[in-house]
């Protein structure tokens, strides 16, 4: 079940666990359960201690999962052909604007964090997470103007978040999102890489009322 | 077969105890005569030591063979070995010659030699304890670290380093059938009319 929301896209890890949720507890949950090295490797150590290096593991986790959804989004558009052809155009004509009412289109990122345990500076364990979001993107209309994108006119996506630990799935969840409203792009997104774009003019002379006070 | 060893009003109990104590002899209807004979009628024997229990029955010569009915009974404390040579069978029923045999019962001490004497266990038993205690020590050791932890290994010395890992892999791919619509809006700068008007005084 999907669930509309009009606030922002926010993490992939509120995606996952909920955004009031402790997602390091939740994730600490998983390790336990999932098959990893973790157990085996810490088996000498007391059982206190063997609690904190699980929580100590989540919490670094959670904070490798905290990516923004908005960020890998943006990251597809920056090699969707038709956004950068506008984005190039636009750039080569200034004061110009260009509405692109784009195709139906999926954008999926995948990422590969772990977390390794030490112990006395011996590295014990490593958990490897998987963390795959795809974007199912329909009547996105877009504007864009010297090679930024400055507006999303219309748009709705399907963000689907799917968490591995060690290979397996372990946690996913989906949501509806409204882009217009979950999307900031005020004052301009670049969608080409910096270098395209020229170079920041100098900082304008004090005015005289300036240098005169 | 205990039976007929019982005609020969013979009967050795060899009990082995762990504890060298003085036999203590005890119990009612116990009496000694004289040094080295105790009678016992019925008798009640304590032993605490490797005590050797000897029971015999003279019979009166030309009388006849008759029943007799002799119950020792040996109690042992505290109880740790106790090897007897007789069944307990053997403390049943007896036949024996004349009533009057029934009154003589002879309790030795062990002696030293005796080739059924008590085995002194204590020693023994000492050391099998000491090697159980050594053990036990030793395997709480040795298992100790694996079941708490070590104590080698404290709370601080564990860190979770976090790795991002490569960078995230993106990728976009057209679903739809319709080709995407791009609508240009380019602004022209236009001719700009300027008006001049003079006004006469």
């Amino acid at each position: 079940m999907t669930a509309t929301v009009q606030a922002g896209p926010g993490t992939a890890v509120n995606l996952l666990f909920g955004p009031g949720a402790d997602a390091a507890e939740a994730l600490a949950r998983q390790i336990k359960s999932a098959e990893t090295d973790l157990d085996r490797a810490l088996r000498q150590l007391r059982p206190a201690t063997r609690q904190a290096a699980v929580r100590e593991t989540a919490a670094a986790a959670a904070g490798l999962l905290d990516v923004r959804l908005d960020g890998l989004l943006l990251a597809g558009w920056r090699i969707q052909h038709d956004l950068t052809g506008a984005a190039r155009r636009t750039l080569a004509s200034p004061g110009s604007t260009e509405l692109v009412d784009l195709a139906r289109h999926q954008v999926s990122a995948d990422q590969e964090p772990s977390v390794a345990v030490m112990v006395d500076g011996r590295q014990v364990a490593t958990i490897r997470f998987g963390l795959t979001v795809e974007f199912d993107i329909s009547a996105l209309v877009a504007g864009i103007k010297a090679g930024l994108l400055v507006a999303v006119h219309a748009g709705s996506c399907d963000v689907t978040a799917t968490l591995a630990i060690q290979g397996t799935q372990v946690q996913t969840a989906s949501r509806h999102l409204d882009l217009p409203a979950a999307l900031t792009v005020s004052p301009g997104i670049r969608l080409l890489p910096a270098a395209d774009y020229p170079a920041a003019r100098p900082p304008a002379a004090p005015r005289y009322s300036e240098r005169m006070s | 077969m205990w039976r007929s060893r019982a005609r020969l009003r013979l009967c050795v109990i060899v009990v082995a105890l762990a504890w060298p104590a003085v036999p203590a002899i005890a119990g009612a209807g116990v009496a000694q005569p004289d040094a080295g004979t105790l009678q016992v009628s019925p008798a009640t024997v304590q032993a605490s030591a490797p005590t050797t229990l000897t029971l015999a029955g003279q019979a009166a010569a030309g009388e006849p063979s008759q029943s007799l009915v002799s119950s020792p009974t040996v109690i042992v404390t505290p109880v740790a070995v106790t090897t007897t040579t007789a069944p307990p069978s053997s403390q049943g029923t007896t036949t024996t010659a004349p009533p009057s045999s029934q009154g003589t019962t002879t309790v030795a001490s062990p002696t030293p030699g005796t080739a059924h004497s008590g085995i002194d266990w204590r020693p023994i038993l000492l050391v099998v304890l000491g090697l159980v205690l050594i053990a036990g020590t030793a395997g709480l050791a040795a298992f100790r670290p694996l079941r708490r932890g070590g104590h080698g290994t404290a709370a601080g010395n564990v860190r979770a380093v976090p790795r991002t890992g490569p960078p995230p892999s993106v990728a976009v791919r057209d679903t739809g059938d319709s080709p995407a619509l791009t609508v240009r809006i380019e602004p022209r700068a236009g001719a700009t009319m300027t008006t001049i008007e003079e006004r006469v005084p």
